[in-house]
């Protein structure tokens, strides 16, 4: 079986700076949340934004589940970006349309089921939704996607912590249980229990990976003491 | 540093089901999806503009009635309703102007919005490759241009067709058979041509959006917009250039009427040259040089 992610020198730099230099990174398609962890600049949202085509590496390669970077790989990629990407024209019916028609993993039961539990209006446009709760929908359309990879940039970034909460238990309950969750975030403390496995990036250089739990027992720190120990001078 | 997860192993997704089942259902249809959005952005402000444009076919026509046997508008300016036919004559040229330019507004806006801005997070997610994104844009803006070109002209026909009613018109020449055939290749290249200017249009304009998006910083601003002013004045003057010779030039060279055909074919090729130039550029930019802030 392919490797969900698979990344073979994976460079990118913008105008003479280095952002990613020569990733290698390989990550089974066995399901599990893949906390993507390191501070501003480290290279976090290039490498998403390289695995969900939106830039191009200026050396090296990446897959999905075997595809190169393409029209496959963004069929079972579903994809969470930390800008707000909804129509603001739209309703809330009609951007649950617009997934439908779009992507062809996209249960439009769980979304309509989802946004019913939250509350919000179906014939609202999007533009007269609050911050929290368009943040909130992009997540319950990402996740109402059967995706075989889930990339989710900072996801709790920026919302209360009743929110956060909220966020977090509809990633764990409704993304699909044979995924893999690739998460980024700075707010360790309130996600680490969640983490299978991290993968810490620095200047563009993978510093620190491995099993969540095994980390924790070898180095007899959180996840998040630990990164605040690795970043301390950053 | 390579890095290699070992997972626990869990049940393997449906992986053949689904590339061949829905994935293919979406997948074979994503042009025209992408093309259903499109019309459904366009039109609502069409509709808008053509209700107005025939409102104002209506005020014009009576404006025109008013006149009574003064057909030409210019002579009739010492009508008792001359206030009232100039005011008719304004809001319909405004609202033919409105009703061309509206879609194009639209989808140029609309261009701007879905790649370059925020949304474009949302359009690149989906499964269509850059080249579909770029013919559902251009194809949707270019067939909702051309009906509400032809939704003009038809009103224009009405307008004459009012104020030259009653009088008579003279009979047409009868047509010697060079003439016909050089009518037929007339209208072919015409309509070559009107196709070519509507998509060489979209295309410049999608060309030179996709290069601005690279220039974000506040000052890089006014630097696009100088930039763009003179790639599009030395387009335009190229253009010109080619008219004359398409126009005059070639009739140097040539009889009249082949001058004219040579001339038209030049200005067939110059427009395809163009169109396919600004289309790799979108499509290299979509591809390759993306700035998603």
């Amino acid at each position: 079986m392919a490797d969900i992610i698979e990344c073979i020198d994976l460079t990118k730099s913008y105008d003479g700076f280095l952002a990613l230099d020569r990733l290698n990174i390989a990550v089974p398609d066995k399901g599990g949340i893949v906390g993507l962890l390191g501070p501003n600049g480290s290279g976090k949202t290039t490498l998403i934004k390289l695995l969900t085509g939106l830039l191009a590496p200026s050396g090296g390669s990446a897959r999905i589940g075997g595809y190169p970077i393409g029209v496959e790989s963004k069929a079972i990629v579903s994809y969470l970006s930390d800008a707000h990407s909804l129509n603001n024209n739209y309703t809330v019916i009609q951007e649950l349309d617009y997934f439908e028609d779009f992507f062809a993993d996209f249960d439009r039961e769980k979304a309509t089921q989802m946004v019913k539990e939250l509350g919000i209006d179906e014939k609202k446009r999007v533009k007269a939704l609050s911050k929290g709760t368009k943040e909130k929908l992009a997540l319950i359309l990402t996740l109402s996607r059967n995706a075989r990879l889930y990339i989710l940039d900072e996801p709790i970034a920026g919302v209360d912590p009743a929110a956060r909460d909220y966020i977090l238990q509809t990633i764990l309950s409704h993304k699909n249980e044979n995924a893999t969750i690739l998460m980024s975030t700075h707010l360790i403390s309130e996600i680490e229990q969640y983490f299978d496995y991290v993968l810490f990036l620095k200047e563009g250089h993978v510093v620190l990976h491995g099993n969540a739990e095994d980390i924790r027992q070898r180095e007899g720190k959180t996840i998040d003491e630990l990164f605040r120990e690795v970043f301390r001078w950053m | 540093m390579d890095v290699t997860f070992d997972f626990e192993t869990k049940k393997p997704f449906p992986d053949e089901d689904y590339k061949n089942g829905r994935l293919k259902a979406v997948r074979g249809r994503i042009l025209k999806k992408l093309m259903k959005y499109e019309f459904k952005a366009l039109l609502p402000g069409l509709w808008i503009a053509l209700s107005v444009l025939l409102c104002a076919t209506v005020v014009m026509s009576i404006a025109v009635r008013s006149l009574g046997d003064k057909v030409n508008l210019f002579t009739a300016l010492d009508s008792p309703a001359t206030p009232f036919l100039l005011l008719a004559i304004l809001l319909y040229m405004y609202s033919i102007m409105g009703v061309i330019f509206t879609p194009i507004i639209i989808a140029e806006h609309r261009y701007q919005k879905n790649f370059f801005k925020e949304e474009g997070y949302l359009t690149f997610s989906i499964p269509a490759s850059a080249e579909e994104h770029l013919f559902a844009k251009h194809l949707s803006a270019m067939i909702t241009t051309f009906a509400a070109m032809v939704a003009s002209l038809i009103s224009i026909l009405l307008v004459v067709i009012i104020t030259s009613a009653g009088t008579s018109t003279p009979a047409p020449d009868t047509e010697t058979s060079s003439n016909v055939l050089s009518t037929v290749f007339g209208i072919i290249e015409a309509v070559i041509l009107s196709v070519e200017v509507l998509a060489a249009m979209f295309c410049v304009s999608g060309a030179l959006c996709a290069w601005g998006q690279k220039f974000t910083k506040k000052g890089q601003i006014v630097l696009r917009v100088i930039i763009a002013f003179v790639v599009l004045s030395v387009l335009d003057a190229v253009i010109a250039l080619i008219d004359v010779l398409s126009g005059y030039g070639f009739t140097l060279f040539f009889a009249t009427e082949i001058g004219e055909h040579v001339g038209a074919l030049i200005w067939i090729l110059l427009l395809a040259l163009i169109i396919v130039l600004s289309f790799l550029y979108e499509r290299k930019t979509l591809k390759y040089h993306l700035n998603l802030k």
